[in-house]
C-alpha cells in the first residue's frame, strides 16, 4: 500500500512540497486506521483502494464494527466531500467559461481591428492609385497658358471683356455754376459739397470690387494692383492721370454684378444724390470691354538669359499703350509714371 | 466516489448557470483554480495509494484555499498581490506535478 513512499525526510520549503506532495494528513489518518485494524483483527493486509470514504478510524475505532473491513461512511463526511467536489467543479467550470469569454471577446476585437486595417489598406490603395494618376496628368502647357491668361486678366495686363456695370458720377449742378469763381466768399460750401471727390470714386470702385468685379476702369483707366485714386486740388487722379468729369466707372464681373453692387454701392450712390445733389447713374451693360492697365513695368525682374520668349500678349512696349475705348477729353499726352506707385486704399475684396 | 459525483455536478452546474466572476474576486480565480486542481490530484493519488480520507480531503482543500486566498489578499493590500499569487501557484503547481507523477508511477509502474 505504501509503495513509492520511500523518500527520506527532505528539508523545508519548496523542496518539502516537492518531496511530500501528498497531504501528510492522509498518511497520518491511514496510519491510525491501520494500527487500529491491526490491533482489532490482527490482519494488516487490507487491500488498497478499499479504505476510501472511511472517516471513522480518524475519529477513533468503534467497538461494534470490530470485524468490518469496510467501514460505513458517515453522512457528515459525505456531505462535506460532496460540497468540496461541487465547489471544485464549479470553480473549474467558471474559470474555463471566463477564459472562453475573454477569448471570444478578444477574437471579436481582433476581427474589428482586422476590418479596420483592411479598410485603411483599401483607402491607401485608392489614394495611391489616384496620386499616381494625378502625377501622370500633371500641369500641361495649355493649363499653364490659361493660368497665365487668368493672371494677366486679374493683373489688368490685358483688355477684359464681359458683362459689366457702368457707374456714372458727376458733380451736382450747383457745383458747376460757380466753378469759375472758387474764391468767391459765400459760394463755398454748397458748391463744394456737390462736387465728386476722389474718395467717392474710390468708394464706388471698392464697392465694385467687393461686388465681385474682376476688372474696374475709371474713365478708361484700368485699375490694377498698383493703381491709385487720389486727388490733387480739385482734380481726381487715377494712376497719376487727372480725370475730367463725368466719371465713368466701368466694371466687368459676374452677370449679377449690378444686383450684388446694389445693397452697398447703390446706397452710397443714393446718398450722394440725395444729400449732395450729385448726378449718379448705373447702367448694366451686356458686353463691356475694359482696356489694359498701363502701369505694368518690371522694376527688378528681368527675363532669364536662356528664356525662349515671354508671354507675347503682354504690352511690353511702352510706346504703344493700350488705348482706352473712351479717351477722356483733354488727355492727349499721357505721361506714364514709372516711379514706384503709391499704395492705394483700393480694397481688393470684401 | 462521492467527491467525484460532486465534481461532476459542480462542473455541470457551472456550465449551466454560467456564473460571472465578480471583479473583486478576479485576483483569486487563479488561486482557486490551482487549489482545486491540487485537491483533485491529491485526492486521486490518495485513492490510488489507498490512504484516502474524506476528512483529510475536505480539511486540506479548505485550509489550502483559505491560506492561499489569505496570502493573495495580503499581497493585494501590500501591492504585491500578483507576485504572491505567483508564489502560491508555483507551490501548488509543483505539488500537482509531483502528484501526477506519483499517479503515473502507481498506474503504469513507470
Amino acid at each position: 500500500m505504501s509503495r513509492s513512499r520511500s523518500h527520506a525526510p527532505v528539508p523545508v520549503g519548496l523542496l518539502e512540497a516537492l518531496a511530500e506532495p501528498l497531504d501528510p494528513g492522509y498518511e497520518a489518518v491511514h496510519r491510525v486506521r491501520s494500527t487500529a485494524h491491526a490491533a482489532r483483527a490482527g490482519s494488516s493486509s487490507k487491500a488498497p483502494g478499499e479504505s476510501k470514504a472511511s472517516g471513522e478510524s480518524g475519529e477513533g475505532p468503534r467497538p461494534d464494527e470490530a470485524g468490518a473491513v469496510r467501514p460505513r461512511p458517515r453522512p457528515g463526511h459525505v456531505a462535506g466531500s460532496l460540497a468540496v467536489g461541487l465547489v471544485i467543479g464549479l470553480v473549474l467550470a467558471t474559470s474555463g467559461l471566463a477564459s472562453d469569454r475573454t477569448r471570444s471577446s478578444l477574437r471579436e476585437r481582433r476581427a474589428a481591428l482586422v476590418e479596420r486595417v483592411e479598410a485603411s489598406q483599401a483607402d491607401v490603395d485608392a489614394l495611391t492609385a489616384r496620386a499616381s494618376a494625378l502625377r501622370g496628368a500633371g500641369p500641361t502647357a495649355a493649363d499653364s497658358r490659361s493660368a497665365d491668361a487668368r493672371l494677366a486678366e486679374a493683373a489688368g495686363a490685358v483688355p477684359l471683356t464681359g458683362p459689366g456695370l457702368v457707374v456714372t458720377l458727376d458733380d451736382a449742378p450747383a457745383a458747376l455754376a460757380p466753378a469759375p469763381a472758387p474764391d468767391a466768399p459765400g459760394a463755398g460750401d454748397a458748391a463744394e459739397s456737390g462736387r465728386i471727390v476722389a474718395r467717392d470714386v474710390a468708394q464706388v470702385a471698392n464697392e465694385l470690387w467687393a461686388a465681385g468685379a474682376t476688372g474696374v476702369a475709371v474713365n478708361g483707366q484700368r485699375l490694377t494692383a498698383t493703381s491709385s485714386i487720389r486727388f490733387a486740388g480739385r482734380a481726381i487722379l487715377v494712376g497719376y492721370r487727372p480725370l475730367a468729369r463725368p466719371y465713368e466707372i466701368g466694371a466687368v464681373g459676374p452677370a449679377d454684378l449690378a444686383a450684388r453692387f446694389e445693397p452697398r454701392g447703390g446706397v452710397y450712390l443714393d446718398e450722394l444724390r440725395t444729400a449732395f445733389g450729385a448726378r449718379v447713374g448705373t447702367a448694366a451693360v451686356a458686353r463691356l470691354t475694359l482696356p489694359a492697365g498701363t502701369l505694368l513695368d518690371l522694376d527688378h525682374a528681368a527675363p532669364a538669359p536662356g528664356a525662349v520668349d515671354g508671354p507675347e500678349q503682354w504690352p511690353r512696349a511702352p510706346a504703344s499703350p493700350a488705348t482706352p475705348p473712351a479717351p477722356s477729353p483733354g488727355e492727349t499726352s499721357p505721361s506714364r509714371a514709372r516711379s514706384t506707385p503709391v499704395p492705394t486704399p483700393k480694397g481688393s475684396a470684401s | 466516489m462521492i467527491p467525484v459525483i460532486g465534481l461532476v455536478v459542480g462542473v455541470v452546474l457551472g456550465l449551466v448557470l454560467q456564473p460571472t466572476v465578480p471583479l473583486w474576486a478576479q485576483p483569486y480565480l487563479p488561486i482557486a483554480v490551482i487549489a482545486a486542481l491540487d485537491a483533485v490530484f491529491g485526492g486521486l493519488r490518495a485513492v490510488l495509494d489507498g490512504v484516502f480520507s474524506d476528512r483529510v480531503f475536505v480539511v486540506s482543500f479548505l485550509s489550502n484555499t483559505v491560506v492561499a486566498a489569505l496570502i493573495v489578499f495580503l499581497g493585494d493590500q501590500l501591492g504585491v498581490g500578483a507576485q504572491l499569487s505567483t508564489g502560491v501557484v508555483v507551490v501548488l503547481g509543483v505539488r500537482i506535478f509531483s502528484n501526477v507523477a506519483a499517479i503515473r508511477r502507481l498506474l503504469f509502474g513507470a
